[in-house]
Formats: structure tokens, sequence, C-alpha cells
């Protein structure tokens, strides 16, 4: 998808950002069309994407994973210590398939107590 | 640290795959929003504990917008055994039950792709204040913690120690995750603390009582005692050969039950 230079409405922006706070802070970026309506539709710059972009991609980013303890597999990859795994096949075995329990027997025990299942909720929730 | 009696990893890796075994494998974690930041395709990982971000769809206002985190580490295999061979094994029964011999069944089941195709996998994360707050290290690596599950250090890799997130299990084929490096496998034990950490953290919250009751089956019990007695409730200890105690705790009913209706049959005798 080219979004650089998208026509985005007023709400299809707020949509992606989540956040109309945002949204109303770049709105000055913007620029305004008449053909739907003078709030309806926007053209976003591709300043004002790179930085709608941003956002969402710094939550992910401080998310995501230290390398250096990874870097003993990096070692054993380059060593050729880790390779493909080359057998493959199946356990031929008795498995159970089916349930053993009615569906009653299976309320009953997986009921929770009471006690344990206390939650505090968040006010939106 | 985790204590087990045994060995955590094998020595040799369990030559089929299986509940417990460490794969460098791809796992998803499935995020709100988009991004764009990424090619359509991002080029391979270049090492282990990389992140590529693509995105699925753009939102049009009912379907929401979703970007797929796809992460290069270490995962656990978490589907219990029976699972993985679950429908490989209902085909060849299926097949024998028909008349094929067994060696013929099983070999025309093993070439059956379509046969239990998803393995659920764990990333194995590092001990990172990004991954979980430092406050809670002890307890996880105590395998104390509900929905964690630890990985005490990997002496073949450099002692690299992890734990998994039970929230983070995502489903792979299992054509791609057997076509991945095996990293080791681990113990019996090791996977019999993993299945109890499984049900703990996805169905049973607390299975402290569960597991009481089971040790206690076929004990003896060698003495009774009064621990509390107040009104209508009361708790007595039994006390087992293996010295372990069980507190049952018995309340009257404050209203007695109605009397039991009569059936047919009784009321004619």
């Amino acid at each position: 998808m080219d979004v650089l230079g998208s026509v985005l409405t007023i709400e299809e922006v707020k949509q992606r950002m989540k956040d109309v706070r945002i949204a109303a802070v770049h709105r000055g970026s913007v620029i305004h069309c008449g053909e739907r309506g003078r709030d309806e539709m926007v053209i976003l710059s591709a300043r004002l994407w790179e930085e709608v972009n941003a956002r969402k991609q710094a939550e992910m980013s401080a998310a995501e994973l230290p390398r250096e303890p990874y870097a003993a597999f990096a070692r054993a990859l380059e060593a050729g210590r880790l390779v493909p795994a080359a057998a493959r096949g199946r356990r031929r075995m008795r498995v159970e398939t089916d349930s053993s329990l009615t569906a009653e027997q299976m309320v009953a025990l997986g009921t929770e107590d009471q006690a344990s299942s206390r939650r505090r909720r968040s006010r939106d929730a | 640290m985790t204590r087990l009696a045994g060995e955590f990893y094998l020595a040799e890796a369990r030559p089929l795959l299986s509940q417990g075994d460490i794969y460098l494998a791809p796992s998803v974690v499935i995020w709100s929003g988009e991004t764009h930041r990424v090619a359509i395709v991002p080029p391979a990982p270049s090492s282990p504990g990389q992140v590529a971000y693509v995105p699925a769809w753009s939102g049009d206002g009912v379907a929401p917008s979703v970007t797929l985190g796809t992460s290069w580490t270490p995962v656990l295999v978490v589907s219990h055994d029976c699972e993985l061979d679950k429908e490989f094994n209902e085909t060849v029964d299926a097949l024998v039950a028909s008349g094929t011999g067994e060696e013929d069944a099983i070999e025309a089941a093993s070439a059956d792709p379509s046969l239990d195709r998803y393995v659920l996998v764990s990333p194995l994360l590092p001990y990172d204040d990004r991954v979980v707050r430092r406050e809670r290290w002890d307890a996880i690596r105590a395998a104390q913690k509900i929905g964690y599950f630890p990985l005490p250090p990997i002496a073949e890799y450099e002692d690299a120690e992890f734990l998994v997130h039970l929230s983070r299990i995502s489903t792979v084929e299992r054509t791609l995750i057997e076509s991945c490096p095996k990293v080791g496998s681990t113990s019996e034990q090791a996977r019999a603390l993993l299945r109890f950490k499984l049900a703990e953290a996805h169905s049973s919250r607390n299975l402290t009582l569960v597991s009481r009751l089971e040790s206690a089956i076929g004990q003896a019990i060698a003495d009774v005692r009064t621990v509390k007695v107040k009104r209508g409730d009361a708790t007595v200890a039994l006390v087992l050969e293996s010295g372990d105690e069980l507190h049952l705790t018995a309340r009257a009913d404050r209203d007695p039950p109605p009397p039991p209706e009569r059936t047919r049959k009784s009321s004619g005798t």
C-alpha cells in the first residue's frame, strides 16, 4: 500500500492513530479539500505519515528483544553447530482422542473456586 | 533457580518432534495498528533475537489494522506429544481397520502433511526488564510464578538462561518447525514441570488442592486429630502415613435440606 501522499479522512486518521489528541496536533499539517466537505477529506503529507507511523513503531520497538542473550546461538550457527534437524518422523502409539468425562463433569471440575477467581477490574472494564 | 532432582536438559536431543524440545524458529505476536517501516518482504533475520514487522492489512473501521511481529529466537515446543501425533495415529488406526497393513498405513499417513499440521511454540525470552520486571525474576526462576516456565542456564550455549512467557504461545506449521535447527530437548522431569505450568497458566490457576489429593491417594491414614470446632463447622486433620496432613472442613447446613421425594417404586413397597 502506498501510504505517502495517501488521501485519508480525518476519521480515518483518527482510527489509525487510535488517539484523537495526536491527530489534533497534526491537523495543522494537512491540506483540506473541498470535495467531501472541509473537515472530511485531508491529504497527508509524507512527513505527517512518517510521524504517525513512527509512534506505533516506537511502541513496538519498546517491546523488542535485546540481541545479546541470543549471541550464543548466533555463534553456534556461524560455527555450524546448529543445523536443521535431520530426523523427522512420527510416533506410533495409542493416543487419547476423546474426552472420557461428560460435559457436566468437565464443568464441575473446571469451575473455579470463587476465592481464586477474584480480580480487580479497571474502571473501563 | 529451578531445582529438579535430575537434569533439566537431555545430553542428546530427542530424535522426533516432542513437547519440551527447543528449536531456533519463528514465533509471532499479532499487534494492533499498522506500521510501514519495513519492506513488504523483509530480509531474513541476520541474527537470533531479531523481529520483523509487516502489516497484515489496513483497518476499514470494522476489521482493525493488524501488524505481524515475527521473532526469530529459540522456541519451546509446548504441544503435548499425543497432540503432535494424534491425527497420524487415528489415520493409521483407520487404515489398519480397513485392511491396510500397518507398515503401509504408517507410510501413507507419514506422507500426509495435513495431519497434525499445527504445533504450538513459545519463544525463549531473556531475563530483561523489557520482557518482565526484575522483581519477578527470582520467583520465575524458582517456578513459583504462574504464567512463566523457567529454563535454567544451557551449558551448551554459554549458559544462556531464558524464561518462557506462556502468553506468547503461537502456532507454527509442523513442516516449518521440523526444518529449523534443533537446539535440544528437555528432560522428562522438565516436561512434567512444563505440563503443570501450562495447566496452571491456562486453566486451573491453583492446582495445590488437586496435587495434595493426588499425592494422598493410596496412603493409609495414620491418625486423625481435631483442628477446630466452631458452631456447626469442624476441621479435622488426616495424618497420612507419609507424615503429610490433609485438612478437611465440614460445615453443617444452616437450613436443613428438604426431605427426599418418594419415588413411585418406594411408595409402592
